[in-house]
């Protein structure tokens, strides 16, 4: 029987389009690795001190620093990809699609806090379940949008949140552990993408009918 | 074959039906908007026969084309209009239902 062709496959190469050039694995993978130490600085600041006032701070500029992160992967994309491959802009999900997307926001958070909870004083299985799930998403990611090195970072994420389990650590090093290596992958399977990238793809002109 | 489906397939919007066509608009689907140059790397047809078929599309109201500058470089973007998309998923549940039967 006649096939229609793979129009499915078609409507998601914006999205593997967007990862093609390795940017939004680099500013992630440099967002993330930040992440894990800024996360830190809370613990580290000396009791009754003053700085302790600015704690707050730390999370806002966590907040502000993944704004920032995607302002300059945009930024980046305008001056290096978009004179090479063209420009696209995805879809944003509406509708059930939206909703589905909020939902397993929720319930990712409420499966980390029930997990930190699960042992008071130690919160020890936050981070490797976070870790965990962060594999998850990957893999998810892998197989949706065919992109294999997402496969790379999943591999990552389970060594890291095996290990973290293995140490023992408690919940903010866990989770500092966590971002910072698996940030650190994804930032360089980011650069070698991006070199790549460019490597393959000279900047055109055309871009006028 | 029945004379409904004969007169469904005789149906088929023959604007979107033409590869090249429906190859753009696939593309166009999954995107908020999209420039010529994204168009041209992703169909890989050439630059004369993506104009005359987004101009086809532009004249049937299924694509709405602006052109614009970034800076000083020109650049064509194109998006799918609300009939365009009707037509493409209704093209796709129509071609998917005669072809499954």
């Amino acid at each position: 029987m006649e096939q229609l062709p793979n129009l499915k496959g078609i409507e998601t190469r914006p999205q593997r389009h967007w990862n093609a050039d390795g940017l939004p694995e680099l500013m992630m993978g440099i967002l993330w690795a930040i992440w894990g130490v800024v996360i830190l600085v809370p613990d580290l600041l000396p009791k009754n001190s003053l700085l302790n006032t600015f704690k707050p701070a730390v999370f806002v500029l966590l907040m502000f620093g993944g704004f920032a992160s995607n302002w300059l992967t945009r930024k980046l994309k305008m001056r290096y990809s978009i004179p090479r491959t063209g420009y696209v802009k995805i879809a944003q999900p509406r509708g059930a699609a939206f909703i589905g997307a909020i939902v397993v926001g929720i319930v990712i958070t409420m499966i980390i806090v029930g997990l930190a909870s699960f042992r008071p004083g130690h919160g020890d299985l936050a981070a490797p379940g976070g870790a965990l799930l962060l594999a998850a998403g990957f893999v998810v990611g892998a197989v949706r949008y065919d992109m294999i090195h997402f496969y790379w970072l999943a591999g990552s994420a389970v060594i890291l949140g095996v290990a973290v389990s293995a140490a023992r650590l408690n919940l903010t090093e866990g989770l500092a552990a966590v971002l910072f290596g698996v940030g650190i992958v994804c930032a360089v399977i980011g650069a070698f993408r991006f070199r790549g990238f460019l490597r393959d793809n000279p900047p055109q002109t055309a871009t006028q009918l | 074959m029945t004379p409904d489906r004969m007169k469904e397939m005789l149906d088929v919007d023959r604007v979107i039906h033409e590869p090249a066509r429906l190859l753009i608009v696939a593309l166009l689907a999954g995107v908020e908007e999209a420039d010529f140059l994204y168009l041209l790397n992703q169909s890989g047809l050439t630059k004369g026969n993506l104009s005359s078929h987004l101009a086809k599309l532009e004249e049937s109201r299924y694509v709405q084309i602006e052109k614009t500058y970034r800076g000083k470089v020109p650049l064509t973007v194109v998006q799918l209009t609300r009939d365009g998309r009707v037509a493409y998923h209704g093209y796709r549940k129509q071609m998917n239902g005669l072809l499954s039967k």
